[in-house]
């Protein structure tokens, strides 16, 4: 019965496969456009404890949806990532967590939705 | 054989457990359904349509479920009886079971043979309940007991969830594989995949003395003395059948050669 080695090295395999060949078809879990830019723009990283799912995305898009300045925010779900491209003579990565990380009151309690793990510049 | 298996199980199980103990520790935010092929297909219909995943779902649960098709396609339903976490609780209970029963219980074979399709009719009622009226969410997650176990009864799932899934894992202890012979859509969508896959069980027509020793132990009613080799869609290659035979009749072939 040597072949029934195959079967677990099949799955580890394909397993493995998966895990390498996922990043290479990302496809994001929310593309949202707040407005045109209309200077200079620049992108951030986040990876957002908190954005998990597309109902989160929308979630995170409407806490940011009041910083000026904001052209676009692209999430993905499964690395927690939330990407911004931002006008930085209107706004600033400083105002973007602030709004995002900030409390909310929903039936006298107050929760905190989202809060950056990491942050990072891009271009 | 059987120690390989139960390590691989074991394996799987523990992951799944990790993560639901993280999870509700606040660790992180991966769960059971992170790494679910199901939501694979789930997946596919607004991802081809409108490129965009739909609730929690992400491109790791479409490369799971191609890995599991194409291991469906390799080494048949390996899936169910090696890696799939819920399969191995029901394998258990189905043993419990048994060791007190004597025997694998069955339902009534002219029940089973109708019975046996109802997988079928879940996987066309998800899909389309997930694609139309529930717009892309998982509503199915209140009836799935894989995720309600799993993820603790997490979100989506309803109070009286718990009691789906005490339900199924009841009738598990009574009729092995419960939830896999007669609900699983996962299953149902290894059916095909599976009844093609390259390794799978072959009989030697010499060593068999057709004792029936490897039908009894079959805990998918497959009646295994009566084929040359094994390509039922339900065989998930647990090779509970070659353990049981003593005169090594039984052997994992490729392609039956």
């Amino acid at each position: 019965m040597r072949n029934v080695v195959w079967i677990p090295v099949l799955i580890a395999a394909l397993i493995l496969l998966a895990f390498v060949t996922t990043n290479a078809y990302r496809v994001p879990t929310l593309e949202h456009r707040f407005g045109t830019a209309e200077g200079e723009t620049a992108v951030v990283r986040f990876v957002v404890d908190g954005v998990r799912c597309r109902g989160t995305s929308a979630g995170f898009a409407n806490m940011i949806s009041e910083v000026p300045g904001l052209v676009s925010l692209t999430t993905y779900a499964r690395t927690n990532e939330a990407i911004i491209v931002y006008e930085p003579a209107l706004t600033s990565p400083d105002d973007i967590e602030a709004a995002f990380s900030r409390t909310v009151e929903r039936d006298g309690v107050l929760y905190q939705f989202f809060s950056a793990a990491e942050r990072e510049p891009l271009d | 054989m059987k120690v390989l298996r139960a390590i691989v199980q074991f394996v799987f199980l523990a992951g799944v457990i990790t993560l639901l103990v993280r999870g509700l520790m606040g660790g992180t935010p991966h769960d059971c359904e992170t790494y679910c092929p199901f939501g694979g297909l789930a997946a596919l219909y607004p991802l081809a349509r409108h490129n965009i995943y739909t609730c929690r779902l992400t491109e790791l649960n479409v490369a799971l479920l191609v890995s599991t098709l194409l291991l469906g396609l390799t080494a048949k339903k390996s899936f169910c009886s090696w890696v799939c976490p819920f399969g191995t609780v029901q394998e258990w209970l189905g043993r419990a079971g048994r060791s007190m029963w004597g025997r694998w219980l069955h339902l009534p074979t002219s029940l089973d043979r109708y019975l046996i399709f109802l997988r079928y009719v879940v996987l066309v009622a998800i899909l389309t309940l997930t694609w139309t009226v529930w717009r892309g969410d998982l509503g199915f997650r209140a009836y799935d007991p894989y995720y309600i176990i799993f993820s603790w009864n997490g979100h989506g799932t309803m109070p009286w969830s718990v009691w789906v899934a005490v339900g199924f894992l009841a009738a598990a202890v009574v009729t092995p594989f419960f939830w896999c012979r007669y609900f699983c859509p996962l299953g149902a969508v290894l059916d095909p995949v599976g009844r093609c896959g390259a390794l799978r069980l072959k009989r030697s027509e010499e060593r068999c003395n057709l004792c029936g020793d490897c039908d009894d132990v079959c805990p998918h009613r497959i009646p295994v003395s009566e084929l040359d080799q094994v390509t039922a869609r339900n065989c998930t290659n647990c090779l509970e059948c070659a353990s049981a035979c003593d005169r090594d009749a039984l052997t994992l072939t490729w392609f039956g050669k």
